[in-house]
Formats: structure tokens, sequence, C-alpha cells
């Protein structure tokens, strides 16, 4: 028999009313320690209240740490936190009259701010290196964004303790209460299996998600930004980054209020690379891979989120496999809020004085196929590899000729070396057989042809 | 709509065959009567769009299509004479390209679902949301974001993970975190059809009806507004009172995620959720709880409905077969001004205790002592303005704020209750009531 739900069921909808009217009657949630060694009995004992913090690696000595404690209620978990010496800011929905007392006889110097999750901002309250998120998450309507909103203040660690559905074998999915089904009480929106929690917490943006226990249908989450450091003496050779980008635009810009992807293409000599096994950061944050492609031999795609919290401005890109070291970086921009996000300006091509020699086209290929027959599909590009003696190229200042018609480059990617890859769609209209391609820059003249295929489709 | 003339035909032609190259989506019928042959044939999208209870002529209404893609929705909304709103999340070539052939005039505008506010685009009568929901990582925030920007209809179609066969079946949704569902990296969630229809319902809606289940496709209509009744045969509802459940004060804010409760009176000696209909200005909001508070005393809460203009709105309620109760107003995202041109009415003069009762019992000029005691007094000469945090309770000279405060019934009468202190004893005692500096003569009433 699978093990019984919550919502809608009798026992657990009395045990909630139990803890509701012991509350009523308690007035307190949290007991709370007085200096004077004397305790403010509430609802959940001391005892119960350390147990669940100790089941989470929260260093003892938090001296010069930011500490955020969100959906803070009576505030033993503030106190205790700026008693470990961490400058604590304390966030609720609602404000408590206890707590407001608890911070006055404690002589507490707790920040105490009524916000919702939804207005927890790096602007709003600044960053922070720990974040607890303690039985929040289930009252939330929109959960993952909820996540979404810790993870962007968070420097370091969130701590994450919920409500689920199951003890770790259901899979992943989340019930959804739209009135009072779960306990009687109507402030519970969603509620997570222990699978679907950790999946949420790892598509908000957290590198590292660790299940730390699942007991009483509560289960507890640590959810690290970052990687474990690389490998002191690596067993793999470093990947080859060739480039990150927009998936949308092929652009390295990415609009801050928007649902971004970035791909990154890649080269590894390791066989068997999966999603997994691919160590992805941006300034240092770890951000999870969502899809890993091999494209062809050692050349690889994966595809991730833009990790939440990045400031507007270049922000560095690498990545390494599980036994390697990392990559070289690859620079993206995000731009500031409120950027019109319609057409992003294209870059044009202004032809300057010819100082440089023209490049060597040394392969054209199709982008889709790697090879060189093109058959009209919309997913394909032109992709022009070329040696140049000149350094720190932008698309905007190469330009693509495919027989006489010049094509803007969308996509261009430094590979090292002397080095470059150039990508641009075919031209309309374009006739089957054989093709030119050349390429210059703004200050030098067009490279010799390389030559492509095409066959319209079914051809 | 322009007709191809002979010397554009080159141009068409050229274009036609770029079209074919591109690879469409939707199949799209042109002005001459040709089609371009999408991934969709034209049955299938007028399969699509008959699911929905979408008037013929749609002239005069204004229309937005989320998520157009190539655009046949919005280019048959159009048709039937609409004025069209189309958005995607990423600029389509293929739309363009059609918006031009077609000759339409509907407007293209690429944003978030997520991001798209009233001030910015406007409010729309129909809303076409199909084939999205399950792209989103927050569908909650997206279907509300969607109610806000509707003024009467928003259809709906999302893929689900069951058929719809079981009305009873528990709201699940699945999550996709990385490419689960069919491969593709852009499927967040996957509900099944008693989830979506509870999303649709929490996101603010009066009423949604499951259309169809094709193919692990649902089709729900959601309904901003109740359905007016011709020739009522109940008596209307009685309000007593309007407040938000959370602060119960009488303002609102659009920003939360507030809460209206209605204390009324009904005739009714039976009652369920599905039988109270409550509405704030325009627009219709289900109960989400609902309690009988003796006799004939109900109390029903329903979300504030998205999408209202900051001032003072009328809530109401009916019963299926009855007439709109009485109005009473409530404030939402006031501004100072706003807040000052308040309704008024005449200033208090002088207040007098009518009545006397235990709050549970009803017993009169006798109060029951011990936790979650409560009394309630009918009051009369309290103005129309007064508001619950001025008014006070006097026990003995001891101060209870006032916890509830009634419309003024027929006769003019407001209840106000007040909790009693946990420790009170039992006593003969003294009582009466405040508004400011005004008190009212004090009435005897026992403690037992």
């Amino acid at each position: 028999m699978p093990a019984e739900g919550a919502a809608g069921n009798p026992t657990f909808r009395e045990l909630v009313q139990q803890q509701v009217a012991l509350l009523s009657t308690k007035g307190w949630y949290h007991s709370i320690e007085l200096p004077d060694g004397s305790v403010v009995q509430g609802m959940i004992g001391i005892d119960a209240l350390k147990a669940r913090l100790a089941a989470f690696p929260i260093p003892a000595d938090l001296t010069g740490k930011r500490v955020l404690d969100v959906g803070a209620w009576t505030g033993w978990c503030s106190f205790e936190m700026e008693r470990r010496g961490a400058q604590v800011v304390a966030v609720d929905c609602i404000e408590f009259e206890e707590f407001r007392e608890a911070h006055r006889m404690i002589g507490s110097q707790v920040d105490y701010r009524i916000l919702d999750v939804e207005e927890l901002m790096p602007e709003s309250v600044g960053l922070f290196d720990y974040v607890l998120f303690f039985g929040v998450l289930y009252h939330l309507r929109n959960p993952l964004l909820g996540l979404e909103r810790i993870c962007a203040i968070t420097k370091d660690t969130a701590f994450v303790e919920s409500f689920v559905t199951d003890d770790g074998s259901a899979p992943c999915a989340m019930e959804f209460y739209e009135t009072n089904e779960l306990g009687g009480q109507i402030d519970n929106w969603f509620g997570p299996s222990v699978q679907c929690a950790a999946a949420l917490c790892r598509s908000a943006g957290f590198a590292r998600v660790n299940l730390e226990y699942v007991a009483e249908r509560r289960a507890g989450f640590t959810c690290r930004r970052s990687w474990q450091p690389a490998p002191r003496e690596p067993t793999e050779p470093a990947p080859l980054l060739y480039s990150a980008v927009n998936n949308r635009t092929n652009d390295i810009q990415f609009h801050p209020g928007k649902d971004e992807y970035i791909c990154v293409y890649f080269r590894s000599a390791v066989p068997g690379l999966t999603r997994e096994s691919l160590r992805i950061e941006i300034d240092g944050y770890g951000a999870p891979a969502l899809v890993a492609v091999n494209l062809r031999a050692e050349e690889w795609q994966a595809n991730l989120r833009v990790p939440p919290g990045l400031s507007p401005g270049r922000h560095e890109v690498r990545l390494r496999t599980a036994e390697s070291s990392y990559s070289n970086p690859f620079t993206i921009v995000v731009e500031k809020p409120g950027v019109p996000q319609d057409h992003m300006p294209q870059p044009s091509f202004k032809p300057e004085a010819l100082t440089a020699p023209p490049p060597v086209v040394y392969e054209v290929r199709n982008g889709m196929t790697g090879s060189d027959v093109f058959l009209g599909h919309r997913n394909e590009y032109v992709c022009c590899r070329f040696r140049t003696t000149e350094a720190g190229l932008d698309r905007a200042s190469v330009i693509l000729q495919i027989d006489e018609t010049e094509q803007a480059v969308v996509f261009l990617t430094d590979l090292g070396g002397g080095c470059w890859q150039a990508n641009s769609r075919l031209p309309i209209g374009l006739k089957q057989g054989p093709h030119s391609v050349r390429i210059r820059t703004v200050s030098s003249n067009f490279s010799a042809p390389g030559e492509i295929a095409f066959q319209t489709s079914g051809a | 709509m322009v007709s191809l003339n002979a010397s554009a035909t080159d141009i068409h032609q050229r274009k036609l065959e770029e079209l074919a190259r591109l690879g469409w989506y939707h199949s799209m019928e042109l002005p001459d009567g040709r089609v371009i042959q999408g991934f969709q044939s034209l049955d299938v999208l007028r399969n699509r769009m008959a699911q929905f209870p979408i008037p013929a002529d749609l002239r005069g209404k204004r229309a937005l299509d989320i998520g157009a893609w190539d655009g046949w929705f919005t280019f048959e909304l159009e048709r039937r004479g609409a004025q069209v709103m189309a958005i995607d999340s990423t600029p389509f070539e293929r739309f363009r390209i059609a918006h031009e052939l077609l000759g339409s005039h509907a407007v293209y505008r690429v944003d978030d679902v997520c991001r798209l506010s009233p001030t910015q685009v406007g409010y729309f009568d129909i809303v076409m949301f199909l084939g999205v929901l399950y792209h989103l990582k927050h569908p909650v925030l997206a279907l509300e974001k969607v109610c806000e920007l509707a003024t009467d209809l928003v259809c709906v179609e999302s893929f689900v993970i069951d058929d719809g066969s079981d009305p009873a079946a528990k709201p699940v949704m699945e999550f996709y975190e990385t490419t689960e569902l069919c491969g593709q990296f852009d499927n967040w969630v996957g509900p099944n059809t008693a989830c979506l229809l509870a999303m649709c319902r929490s996101a603010g809606f009066a009423r949604v009806h499951l259309e169809s289940v094709l193919d692990h496709r649902a089709h729900v209509t959601c309904y901003r507004r109740w359905p007016e009744v011709e020739n009522p045969r109940e008596p209307a509802p009685y309000l007593t009172s309007v407040e938000n459940a959370a602060t119960r004060g009488r303002e609102f804010s659009s920003a939360n995620d507030d809460y209206v409760a209605i204390w009324f009176k009904s005739p009714r000696a039976h009652l369920t959720a599905a039988e109270v209909l409550p509405r704030i200005g325009p627009y219709g909001s289900h109960p989400v709880f609902l309690q009988n508070t003796g006799s004939d005393g109900w109390q029903v809460n329903c979300k504030l409905p998205p999408g209202l203009a900051p001032g003072w709105h009328a809530a109401t309620l009916r019963t299926p077969d009855s007439p709109w109760g009485n109005p009473v107003r409530i404030g939402v995202d006031l501004s100072d001004e706003q807040r000052r041109h308040r309704p008024s009415g005449e200033e208090a003069s002088h207040i007098r205790v009518a009545i006397v009762t235990d709050g549970k019992t009803w017993e009169r000029n006798v109060v029951h002592t011990g936790l979650h005691s409560c009394i309630s007094l009918w009051v009369s000469g309290l103005p129309e303005q007064a508001v619950r945090d001025r008014i006070a309770v006097w026990l003995n000279g001891d101060e209870l704020p006032a916890v509830f405060l009634s419309e003024p019934d027929p006769q003019g009468l407001r209840q106000i209750n007040a909790m009693l202190p946990t420790g009170a004893q039992p006593g003969e005692y003294s009582i009466s009531a405040s508004f400011g500096e005004i008190v009212s003569p004090p009435v005897p009433v026992r403690l037992v």
C-alpha cells in the first residue's frame, strides 16, 4: 500500500488542528531562552528547535557573517544565529508581537522586517552568506519563484526545510492545495515530494543540493551556490570553452528579468560526459547543466539557466568536468533591468583602413550536421573557421560573404591560437550546387574562398 | 486585408518559397485562398479553437493571444472582428511575414507572460492562453497575470498528464527539472486535469469550466463574471460586514494575496460554497471558505479578484436564484486622495447599546467566561463611516477593542464583537460602547 497522503487525511488534519489549539493557548510558537536562563515556553520546545537546527551543517562560529532568517516567526533561529556572532536580518510576512517582545527581552540587534518572499531582492535586503528558509516553501503559490528569490540573495549556502508528501521514494511531483486540504489550513499551497523539493532547489539556481533528512513529512536540504573546489591533481584534461551564448539570440547579452538560458560550446577529450559530470560556473556561482549534447567527436554543447543574482555588467563563464581543472573563461554581459527586450541592436559592419592581412579560411561546415552539405533547414548555420593575426575581434568587426551576398555574423568565438569561428545564416534563394564562402574583418581584405554545397530538401 | 495583385506576385512567390523553407508550425490561409502548409493543418487549428465558446462575432472586442507562434489564432480572432494583440517570448519571423501577407493590423509584442501588466498592454475581453502554461516555471503567477488582464473570458489550453476522466483525482503536478518531458528542456510542469482546474480557480476567476481533454491537452474556459439572474425567485442576501481577512480593515492591496471576508444573512436553510456567488466590482470571485456563524448568519471568504483599478469598489453577493445583496464599499490600492473621499455620513452624536448577548450562544445580558469568550452588542447611532479600529467596548472601565463591526441592519443597529479577557471573573458588570470620544450610556451584563 502506498504511503498515505497528507492532503485530506483526517489523522494529519487532527494533528495540525491540535497544534493550532495548543498555539492559541501558549501564544508563543518557539520557546525562547532569556539571558537570565529562564525560558518562555512556546509550542515548540528548546530541544526540538536545537535538534532541527543541528540537522544542518551551519557553522558554530558565524562571526562576520550576514545571515537571513526567512519566516522567523517568534525568532528563535534569528537569536541563535546572532548568538553565534552573525549579523542577522529576520523577515516575516506579518508582524509577530512575540518576536518584538523576545527581541526586547534578549536585547537583540536583529533587524526585523516585514516582507513577502517575492520582495526579497539584493536591492531590498542585500546579499547573505547564509539563509535559513524553514517552513515557508509550501506556503507559497509560486514555490520556484520563492526559491529563485532566496538563491539570488544567497552568496554561500541556503538551508531549506519544508513539508514534503513522502519519504523520498515518490516521483518528482507536487500536490496542489486549493483550499484547506492540508491540515485544514488555508495557507498551504503546494506539497512537493522529496525529489521534487530537491529539483526545485536545483532549478532555482543552486549548484549542489544535499538532502539532510526526511522524517515525519518534513525534509531538510542544504543548498550551496558553488561547486566543490576543482581537484588539486586533475586526472582529466580541462575542457576548452569556445563560447557561452544566449540560446534564443546567439548573443552574449542576457536580460535579468527574463527566463534566459546559456548555451555553452566546448571541446573535451573526456569520454561519456553527462550533464551530472559538468561543473559550469559564472563568477564562482555554480549552475547545473540541463542538457549535455555530444555534437560530434569531442565537441559538446550544454544548456543551463542563468544563475539568479548576477548584477548588470560582465561576468565570466568557466566549466570543468568532475576530475579536471577549470577551462578558459568566456565573458557574458548581463544587461541593466528594463532594457527593451524586443529587438537587440544588431551590430553593423563598418570597414576601416586595411592594416591587417586577410584571414585564412580553413574549414566551412554545416553547424547542424558537421558536413559541408546544406539542405536548407531553418536550423542550419554556416560555421566558418579561420585564422587571423588580429586579436579582440567581435561580431561587428567580421563579415561573411556567401557568393556575392554579405551575411551578418550571428555568432563569433575565439578558439584560441589565432583560430576563430564565425557563424551566419544562408542567404535566401540559394541555387542548388556549390557556393563559395569568404570572410573579412573591418581592417582586412577578404580571405580566399572556402566551399559549401547546397541541396534543396528532398533533392 | 490586402489582396495579391499581379505586380506583387513575384515578390510574394519568393516569400512563399522562403516560408516553405523556414518551416511553419501553423498552417496559414492567405487572402487569395492559397494555404501555407504547416505542421498543424487548418483542420487541427480550427478544432483547437472550436473547443472554446468564442463568439463568431468579436467586433468591438479586444483580444490577446499569448504565445502566438506563427499567429493563426491571432489572425482568426482578427478575422472575427476583434482588435488583437499577439505576444511571444521570442520574435518569430514567420509571424511577421504572415502578418504582412494577410495585411493584418494585429499588434505584435515580444514579452514574457509573467511580466505583462495592464498599464503597459491594457485590458482584454478575451485572452487566448494556448500551449504555454507547461513551459512556465511559475504557472500560478502566469494564470494570475492572465486573469488580471482579462475582463471576461480566458481560454486555457495545456498539456496534462492524465485524460481528465477522474473528477475526484487529487490535484498533482509533475515538475520537469531537465528534459524529462519529450526530451525538451523548455517544459517545466505537467499538471493533471484536476490541478489545472484548481490553479485556474486559484488565480482569481469566478468560475472555470473543463471543455475537453484531447490527447493530453486540456481545454479550460475561465470566466471572470457570474451570469446575471433573469427572474430571481429568492430574496437577496443581506451583507452585514465586509473586511480584509488578514488585516480586518476595509482596505485591500492588489500586490498582496488578499482575501475578502463577507458576513451576510441568508434566508436559505442550507448553503454550500458553490451556492454563494461573491462579486467585487464587476468581477466574480468564488468562495474558498464558507461557514455558518449561527442561525441565518454566514461568513464567506474569497480572493480579491485581480485587475481592479485603484479606488472604491462595491462588494456584494447573491445565491443561485437571488438578486444581488446590498453593496458594501471596499478600497483597493487607495491613494491618499481616494482615502479622504471615502463614503461619508452624519457624525455620531449619541450612541446607545440596544442589545447585549453572549457572542456564541446569543443569550441576552449574559456572557460565559472562559477561553475565546466573546461579547456581542447591537448599537444605534454609529455613523456609516465608522471603522472598527476607532470602536471599543468598555467593561467596568476596561477597554476591549472591537474585533468585528457589522453594516447597519434594517433597524440601523450595528453589531460590535469584542473578546473577553481570559481572566475575567463572574459577577455583575456594566458595559458601554464607544466611537472615538463618544461613549454610550452603560447597560448591565452578568458574567457567568
